[in-house]
């Protein structure tokens, strides 16, 4: 993590020289620069995740590993609105993981989950507890709907899905992810978001399913079960009222380019090319290359 | 007896240290190990049955107790009212159907007659079976005949019992759809998996190895000829 501080110290001293200035304000000039800077950097870093699914330690403070449940068809949608988070890139899938559930016991399960569990390591890790809820809005799952797993951690997984296209027709190829072997032996697949909602205009009584969220990925071979998502989140924006202790969610190595990217933004701003502007965006590819 | 575990993920660590962006999952290496294995085993057992005119239980396997069945229509290969079993696993492929050990059954009660008190089905063909034309060649219910057709064992002398189940002993080839844990014990000797691996990778390298002027690209690699140059005479000759 980087505090916001530091970094409005650097653009005010080494690179605006305007330290005990009211030239720059911070949440006129410092915290928007700052916030078009991250943008950026999503937007630059978002080409390298997105061909090789490799995160670099750069992006660490933005990995997040949480659990869903699918729905009947096998599908679930991250309702990053109810969650809290949203989703900049998803780096791995993990059907039927095991989790940690704090006070789990196997006796006397609650009433919410439905399924037999398998414990191990004393107790406290499960890998089927699927519950009958929403998470938040507590509706009993239709066979369309999925929920967010807020109250379970990732252990490990004895699968991993490998992303799939559209165009593969999963569950046909004994060959291929998406064929359901003996558990051992099954390959998993996940195919990207899609919205598979759909209006009915005849009304809807009759037709598909309608969602509130309506991005769900889907997980192959078919069923209702847990999965670990293991993803990118979209770094939050700075807000206007952000104080000293504020923190940016990206590492200490990456103070550097954000800091003369903000400047750079700054710069532009002041609506000429003065010599912050060259000087930070010739830091800036030097940072990038 | 190595687990498949070993096996598969020895050969899929080998194949990825060549191949480390094609897609290979357990079952395709369960596949290999399955359709090499079979052959090493028939080679194996050829080659002991040559020597030695037997061969080794060591790959038999035993289905104790294998249904009966009669079926009231002709479907394919079952012929309605004949008694007959389906194989319960995939046979090697030996001469005379020899992959067959013994298929036996037990007289009277099953619980109180000795383990090898059972009656033996004798093997015989369609097609050579002359099996009325002597007294002792007779199918009865103390000498029973069995035949192949595909995978269905069909059986003579035992209509009129009601012996409802037979004894089996196969030497069967490895089915992957039949494993059901990367912990069960796969049949090949130690001393064969270096043929068996060899073998895989070596097969690995064929199929995953494309040669570059095969991969498509999305260039147009049309060869237009080139036009035709009329010849001119000269002036001068």
């Amino acid at each position: 993590m980087i505090l916001l501080k530091d970094i409005e110290d650097y653009i005010r001293r080494i690179g605006l020289d305007a330290e005990g200035s009211d030239r720059y304000l911070r949440d006129i000039d410092v915290i928007p620069s700052v916030n078009a800077s991250m943008e950026w950097l999503v937007g630059i870093l978002s080409r390298v995740v997105g061909k090789d699914k490799f995160v670099e330690e750069k992006l660490s403070d933005l990995q997040m590993t949480r659990i869903w449940q699918t729905s009947a068809l096998s599908r679930f949608n991250i309702e990053e609105t109810l969650c809290g988070f949203s989703v900049w890139t998803v780096t791995r899938v993990a059907p039927k993981p095991w989790a940690y559930m704090a006070g789990f016991k196997r006796a006397g399960l609650p009433a919410p989950y439905q399924m037999t569990i398998t414990p191990s390591l004393g107790m406290s890790q499960c890998n089927r507890p699927l519950v009958r809820n929403h998470f938040s809005t507590g509706t009993v799952l239709k066979s369309h709907m999925s929920t967010y797993r807020p109250e379970l951690s990732f252990v490990r997984a004895d699968h991993y899905a490998t992303l799939i296209t559209d165009e593969q027709n999963a569950g046909k190829n004994p060959f291929e992810p998406g064929y359901k072997h003996v558990d051992d032996f099954t390959s998993y697949g996940y195919r990207t978001f899609s919205d598979y909602t759909n209006v009915n205009p005849l009304g809807d009584s009759v037709g598909g399913y309608l969602l509130t969220t309506t991005k769900e990925i889907e997980i192959v071979p078919q069923g209702r079960m847990l999965v670990a998502v293991s993803f990118i989140r979209v770094p939050e924006v700075i807000p206007i009222t952000a104080d000293d202790t504020y923190e940016i969610p990206f590492p200490k190595s990456m103070f550097e380019l954000i800091a003369q990217k903000a400047l750079n933004y700054i710069a532009i701003k002041q609506g000429d090319q003065t010599t912050v502007f060259n000087v930070s965006i010739q830091d800036v590819i030097q940072q990038l290359k | 007896m190595y687990k498949y575990r070993e096996v598969v993920y020895d050969v899929m660590s080998d194949l990825r240290q060549v191949y480390d962006d094609k897609q290979l999952n357990e079952y395709h290496i369960l596949w290999y190990v399955s359709t090499i294995g079979s052959l090493l085993m028939k080679q194996h057992l050829d080659n002991e049955y040559a020597r030695t005119s037997r061969m080794s239980g060591r790959y038999l396997s035993i289905f104790p107790d294998v249904k009966i069945l009669t079926t009231p229509t002709n479907l394919g290969n079952l012929v309605a009212g004949r008694k007959y079993v389906r194989l319960p696993a995939i046979l090697l492929d030996f001469d005379y159907d020899r992959a067959v050990e013994y298929i036996t059954y037990k007289k009277g009660s099953s619980t109180d007659s000795p383990a090898f008190q059972t009656v033996q089905f004798q093997r015989t063909t369609p097609a050579i079976s002359q099996l009325l034309n002597a007294t002792f060649e007779k199918p009865e219910p103390d000498n029973p005949y069995f035949y192949l057709i595909g995978d269905i064992v069909y059986f003579l002398g035992i209509e009129a019992t009601d012996v409802d189940s037979v004894e089996m002993a196969l030497f069967t080839a490895i089915d992957p759809r039949a494993v059901v844990s990367m912990d069960d014990d796969c049949p090949i000797p130690p001393h064969l998996i270096s043929q068996l691996k060899y073998q895989i990778l070596n097969l690995g390298r064929f199929v995953l190895s494309v040669p570059t002027d095969k991969v498509n690209d999305g260039n147009d690699t049309t060869v237009v000829p080139p036009p035709k140059q009329i010849e001119t005479q000269n002036e001068n000759q």
